[in-house]
């Protein structure tokens, strides 16, 4: 229980230091604004012109787009981009030198972020809701809405593994912090996750092989089971390919830790 | 048995070499040269509880790769070390909870927040007891004079009341052993001494064992009985601060004052003549020369007053460094 206490004291420290800069915490929640209100009036826009895009009707896509919100703020926001900068500017020293494991204080951290990005979420959707009245889909399956949950949160983890072994390859491509590796994988993962467009409308063979990736878990999948468009088994079989993911990268990125880490030369400061 | 152990430590270090100008830069894309540089090259040295050992030798010598090393950041190449009977790569936790490292460049403490966040979250860090906290925190504001500055944001602490509060985070769970590289890089003599009373005293109240490294050569000389050089990733010396200047200079300096003006062409015949300033003089003289160079100089010379040195402790490990230096 003690042992718990250190991470607790982490988040409440992330928490903490998003309310400094009034400047940058207007800015982080503007720019989020922008997000959900662009995705939401494109569609809106796109949906005049048509009844159906794919097999999505308005309301199903409406709903996509500003529940990828909430996707975005459970998986997506992640302290994990620091990483490599940890990495390659030395700042990993403190963790190392300290009886707690890193990764634990990173996650720690990351839920600091991710409820104080929540809560934001929860506030701006509420005033958003009340003035423009958006079509959403209320889902009242129970089925459907605790396994939306459940993936979300597995969807959480895999996300985090999946970062973090990006953030890794700093022990041997620590050039600018990291960010040019970090970079490629935003914009990839940007797409794959399904945080553009969902990813049925692709190409049958497109969609085919991208809804094996991992990245296919952090919107798209979950948004998928939450509007109903899953059969029992095909939850029961997104979900194996979840659990296996996790499983996996797991296991790849204690590996590529303690490879790391006899690579580490703790530069830097 | 020691608390600090190291046997023929070996760590290198593999530095991408590129080549000069635009055409190298572009050929390093596709085909990069690697150098191995041996930051460290087979140490052995150990150290016994309660002691506190200066760690000295010119830049690049392999001293914070040392340091990185006992305090578990590192991966030694090969060798044996033992920490508190620990070896510190494995990183346990008991281990950690016994150590510090401070480094003088590098902060700890959250750079948005007030130290005493920092403060608060080592204490469940270390799971230290509500109770020692307290008492370990009183302790080390009175000390290092805290009290007006843990509750003001990091950025807007200066320099040296950064190091402080950076001293007081790496202590607070009372480690045993410590490391501090460079601990008072950038403070003024006022800080510096501040410091160096500090780290005395922590030594002596705690004996607590602790290797320190500095450019500065004064706050060896007043802290360390006990001092390793190092050069280029091999030790040099072991021993009491006092036998450097024994084992290294062979001269020692004569500082004279004369009443009337004399020829200094003169002095050359004794030893090779420093500074002439009427009415001082500067002789250094090899060390089996100095008793008939002095009986010759009251002899010969209208002498007021005579004195026999050694060589300042800077100025001997200036002369180990470049003599080293030039060795290559």
């Amino acid at each position: 229980m003690n042992s718990l206490r250190k991470y607790f004291c982490l988040a409440s420290l992330a928490w903490e230091s998003l309310f400094i800069y009034r400047l940058n915490f207007f800015i982080w929640r503007l720019r989020a604004v922008i997000n959900h209100l662009g995705g939401y009036f494109f569609w809106l826009a796109v949906y005049r012109f048509n009844q159906q895009i794919a097999d999505y009707d308005a309301q199903m896509m409406l709903t996509y787009v500003l529940l990828s919100s909430f996707l975005y703020s459970l998986v997506l926001i992640s302290r994990t981009a620091q990483v490599s900068g940890d990495i390659a500017q030395g700042g990993l020293n403190q963790y190392l030198l300290k009886p707690m494991g890193y990764f634990q204080a990173v996650f720690s951290l990351d839920l600091g972020d991710k409820a104080a990005g929540l809560l934001f979420l929860l506030l701006e959707m509420t005033v958003f809701f009340l003035v423009l009245k958006p079509p959403f889909f209320w889902q009242t399956n129970s089925f459907y809405l605790i396994s939306f949950l459940l993936v979300s949160f597995l969807g959480m983890f895999v996300y985090f593994y999946l970062s973090l072994l990006i953030g890794l390859t700093a022990f041997w491509y620590p050039e600018h912090g990291g960010w040019p590796v970090r970079f490629l994988f935003q914009v990839v993962n940007q797409f794959l996750s399904g945080g553009l467009i969902p990813l049925d409308i692709l190409p049958v063979p497109v969609f085919g092989c991208l809804r094996f990736l991992p990245s296919a878990y952090f919107v798209f999948f979950p948004l998928q089971v939450y509007l109903g468009r899953l059969s029992l088994a095909e939850v029961l079989g997104g979900l194996a390919v979840l659990i296996f993911w996790l499983w996996f990268l797991r296991i790849v990125v204690r590996l590529v830790w303690d490879k790391g880490l006899k690579n580490y030369t703790a530069a830097g400061r | 048995m020691p608390a600090i152990e190291a046997i023929d430590l070996k760590r290198c270090y593999r530095v991408h070499k590129k080549e000069k100008g635009v055409l190298g830069s572009i050929q390093s894309l596709f085909q990069r040269k690697y150098k191995v540089v041996k930051a460290v090259a087979g140490v052995s040295f150990a150290i016994n509880k309660g002691e506190l050992v200066g760690f000295i030798g010119p830049n690049g010598a392999g001293k914070t790769t040392v340091l990185k090393c006992l305090s578990g950041l590192l991966c030694p190449d090969a060798g044996k070390i033992e920490v508190l009977g620990f070896n510190p790569w494995q990183r346990r936790p008991e281990f950690l909870k016994q150590i510090s490292l401070v480094m003088g460049q590098k902060n700890q403490l959250w750079w948005d927040l007030p130290p005493m966040e920092t403060f608060l979250l080592n204490k469940e860090i270390y799971e230290i007891p509500d109770r020692d906290f307290d008492e370990t925190l009183d302790a080390l504001i009175e000390l290092l004079e805290l009290k007006e500055i843990v509750d003001v944001q990091v950025r807007k602490l200066s320099l040296g009341q950064r190091m402080k509060c950076e001293l007081a985070a790496c202590l607070l769970h009372s480690p045993r052993v410590l490391f501090l590289d460079e601990p008072t890089i950038g403070l003024d003599v006022v800080m510096q001494k501040k410091i160096r009373d500090f780290i005395r005293r922590y030594n002596q109240e705690y004996q607590a064992t602790i290797l320190l490294t500095s450019h500065n050569m004064s706050d060896v000389k007043k802290l360390c009985q006990r001092v390793i050089i190092i050069d280029k990733g091999q030790l040099i010396f072991d021993g009491p601060f006092q036998e450097i200047t024994q084992r290294f200079v062979d001269e020692k300096i004569i500082k004279l004052v004369f009443s009337q003006k004399i020829d200094p062409k003169k002095l050359h015949q004794l030893g090779q003549l420093r500074k002439y300033n009427f009415p001082q003089a500067i002789l250094t003289v090899k060390k089996g020369e100095v008793k008939n160079a002095a009986a010759s100089l009251l002899k010969n010379f209208p002498v007021e007053d005579l004195d026999i040195e050694e060589p300042p402790i800077e100025t001997v490990v200036r002369k180990i460094f470049t003599n080293k230096a030039s060795d290559e």
